[in-house]
């Protein structure tokens, strides 16, 4: 790829990486926790919370080292082609399953708990359709996209959060450390599946208008990402109790079901999976847009227009594959702790060869790179 | 060829929009079209399974019984219709009752409205797991409903028709805001009542409703061992155990004069507790302080409240009346319930996790040394001086 247009802003960064990453595990959350770590759970969502800022750094600086490659790029001039190739096919099929997945619990969500009739197929295809729709687009639009939701999806989790505080018992948020350290661990792996999608960063970062500010931008997302999450889990375990926590479906969602305003304001989940929608489609948008923008960087095509909207036939087929509930909840624990795995360590190891075989952008190479 | 892409994308979503409207937007459901349940009661059933009672919304008695109570004073005879209908169905499980019902009624039932679920005694005798779990599983019923248990049976309850408010099903959710706006009753509803199930080391409680001829009122309080009932507190051991166990409960307090001249009513505007555990090798303790402030609201006693050692000797008299009853229902807690509602288990879970999780809680409440304090403070005098 050419020359890139550098018109990604430091907020926008930060917006893309923050909705990047909140998705559908914000539902969850909770009752994964509260079944693994007890009431150490926030102390899981803080450690995975450090673990990702780790990762994202280093994408950061491979950032910095390629400063005119995205990581389809510098993964083939730093591992060659072959490998490098096989390298950003492993993220597009990553992103790839994370779209299906994200759209499938959306969908079972919005059958269980808001149109009972409505067919799965439907709630599913809409997602896909919706995400496919913005992974045609250009990186100036997604990154508008998101520079205009975030505001929207922070406020509002924001809001029900400090509403639902006032349900708080706190003995039921002690002991601070939970049953143990090794429960608070194990309570780590469940948390896999709430943090990747800082990784899409390595597409955007040679977009960036101000790439000195890149670091601060990033850390401004993750950490909020942490607060909020921290903030759910706290509010959620407090309101419940650990032992009723791990008996809820979509514990978030019930903990907006329980909060009122002023005692008129009541049914607070409309506004809540109103904005809820919002934030699915911008996880998925943004995994399906990594993909597409990874293969047509990968195979030199120079249209994202069309080709896109025929992968949601096969997402859909990879998204209907469980066969109820519990097994996709199977599939996310099995699937999260490896992709997260592949996201920390897939860096570090391209980082390594580049360092070895001394690969890197140099300033003056902007104008002549790319094919 | 460019200009007509955005067309055809259009186009496209506008031709999946129709197809799908066509099939029906099969979730909406228009108003008028839907039975809205407001409440709903559960009893055993004597041949086996369950009794189930729903209010089901009368739409027009509603708007036209509400005009009418607003402007002619006869009410009864008026309208003739009520504005909720009590359908009634028997069958094994809640599901089936709701099935039942759902054939005795014109319209698709809709609880997302309910307010109120009333449990029969002697079903919560036998136990509600099954109906909580109903409730958990269920999307369309709000967390905010309110639980309570009947004195008697549930349908008694519901067949009451109070007057002060059209709705009846509005009118028990009502009295238990209001009881809960005065601070006398903590806030029950069934979120907090299924969390205080599940979690260890506290177990719930639940507001007793009475019906009389033409209302309905809170009775005491149902104390329950987990979903079971087993046993029941009238309203001044009511009072007394809310005051030691969340700090609610307001109630006037009436003591005898230290001078021996007549009496003194004390209303409690504010209480705090705290809850302390000890433990000492395998030795668990707790201590708990009750501080009560207050206005004397009434008196007959002729001493005046001027007097700071006669206001002191109130205050004294007063604490030690309501640390005895309130002792006196903690033994009961102990002794014959069996049960910890008060949630010294959690608290012991919270502080000594180490401990707790060596404990059989059940075992040990019943024989647990715990101490109440209550310090009553006398804060005004309301209007008056002396």
């Amino acid at each position: 790829m050419s020359k890139k247009n550098r018109q990604v802003t430091a907020y926008q960064a930060t917006a893309i990486i923050a909705n990047a990453i909140i998705g559908v595990a914000l539902l969850t959350l909770p009752r994964d926790l509260a079944r693994t770590a007890g009431t150490g759970g926030y102390m899981a969502v803080v450690l995975m919370g450090l673990t990702a800022y780790l990762g994202l750094n280093l994408y950061t600086v491979l950032g910095r080292r390629f400063s005119q490659s995205t990581l389809p790029e510098y993964g083939v001039k730093s591992l060659g082609v072959f490998f490098g190739g096989l390298l950003a096919l492993t993220y597009a099929a990553g992103w790839l399953v994370v779209t299906a997945l994200s759209a499938r619990v959306f969908a079972e969500i919005v059958v269980t708990a808001v149109l009972p009739r409505v067919p799965i197929e439907v709630g599913l295809m809409v997602m896909l359709l919706l995400a496919a729709h913005l992974a045609t687009q250009d990186v100036k639009t997604f990154a508008r996209v998101n520079e205009l939701f975030l505001p929207i999806i922070v406020g509002t989790f924001v809001v029900l959060l400090a509403l639902s505080f006032s349900r708080v018992e706190v003995w039921r948020l002690l002991p601070p450390f939970g049953p143990g350290l090794r429960e608070v661990f194990t309570g780590t792996i469940e948390a896999t599946w709430a943090y990747p999608g800082f990784e899409l960063v390595s597409l955007f970062i040679p977009f960036y208008a101000e790439p000195e500010k890149a670091g601060r931008a990033h850390a401004r997302a993750l950490f909020l990402v942490i607060f909020l999450y921290v903030a759910v889990v706290l509010a959620a375990t407090g309101a419940f109790g650990v032992a009723e926590l791990a008996k809820s479906q979509w514990p978030t969602l019930e903990l907006v079901r329980l909060v009122g305003f002023l005692g008129t304001f009541e049914r607070l989940e409309a506004p809540f999976l109103a904005v809820y929608v919002i934030t699915v489609f911008t996880t998925s948008g943004a995994t399906f847009f990594g993909a597409v923008f990874t293969l047509s960087g990968l195979f030199r095509l120079k249209s994202r227009e069309g080709w896109p909207y025929l992968l949601v036939i096969p997402l859909y087929y990879l998204a209907i594959q469980p066969q109820n509930i519990v097994e996709l909840g199977k599939v996310i624990r099995v699937f999260a702790p490896a992709w997260f795995g592949f996201i920390l360590l897939a860096p570090l190891l391209v980082l390594g060869i580049a360092a070895i075989r001394k690969k890197e952008d140099k300033p003056d190479e902007a104008n002549q790179t790319g094919a | 060829m460019k200009p007509t892409k955005p067309a055809l994308k259009t186009l496209a979503a506008l031709i999946v929009i129709i197809f799908l409207g066509a099939r029906g937007w099969t979730s909406a459901r228009d108003l008028e079209k839907r039975s809205f349940v407001l409440a709903i009661g559960f009893d055993t059933n004597p041949a086996g399974g369950f009794k189930g009672h729903f209010h089901i919304v009368v739409p027009r008695a509603v708007t036209t019984g509400g005009g009418e109570s607003g402007g002619g004073g006869g009410g009864g005879g008026g309208g003739g219709q009520k504005p909720v209908l009590v359908v009634t169905a028997t069958a094994p499980s809640l599901w089936e009752v709701r099935q039942a019902i759902q054939e005795k009624v014109n319209n698709p039932l809709f609880l997302g409205h309910l307010q109120a679920i009333v449990v029969g005694e002697d079903l919560a005798r036998r136990g509600i797991r099954q109906v909580l779990d109903t409730m958990l599983r269920t999307a369309e019923i709000r967390r905010r409903a309110w639980i309570m248990v009947a004195e008697g049976t549930a349908d008694k309850v519901l067949a009451t028709m109070p007057k002060l408010e059209p709705v009846p099903s509005l009118y028990l959710a009502r009295i238990l805001e209001t009881e809960d706006y005065l601070r006398l009753i903590p806030t029950l509803r069934l979120s907090e009542f299924m969390a205080l199930d599940s979690n260890p080391g506290e177990e719930p409680v639940a507001i007793l409703l009475k019906p009389e001829k033409d209302t309905v009122f809170v009775s005491g309080l149902a104390v329950f061992k987990g979903d079971r009932l087993v046993g029941k507190l009238n309203t001044p051991e009511m009072h007394h155990f809310l005051l030691a166990a969340m700090g609610r409960g307001l109630m006037p307090e009436r003591v005898a004069s230290p001078d021996g001249e007549g009496e003194l009513v004390y209303l409690i505007t504010g209480a705090k507790r705290t809850i302390k555990p000890f433990v000492q090798g395998n030795k668990i303790s707790f201590s708990v302080r009750v501080r009560l402030e207050g206005n004397i609201m009434e008196k007959s006693a002729v001493h005046s409240l001027r007097d700071e050692e006669y206001l002191r000797a109130v205050e004294a008299a007063l604490s030690e009346k309501i640390q005895r009853d309130c002792r006196t229902v903690l033994r009961h807690f102990q002794k014959d319930f069996r049960t910890d509602a008060y949630g010294f288990g959690n608290i012991l879970r919270a502080r000594y996790p180490k401990v707790w999780q060596q404990l059989d809680w059940e075992k040990e409440f019943p024989d647990v040394p715990i101490n109440i304090r209550v310090e009553a403070k006398i804060r005004r005098l309301g209007m008056a001086a002396n």
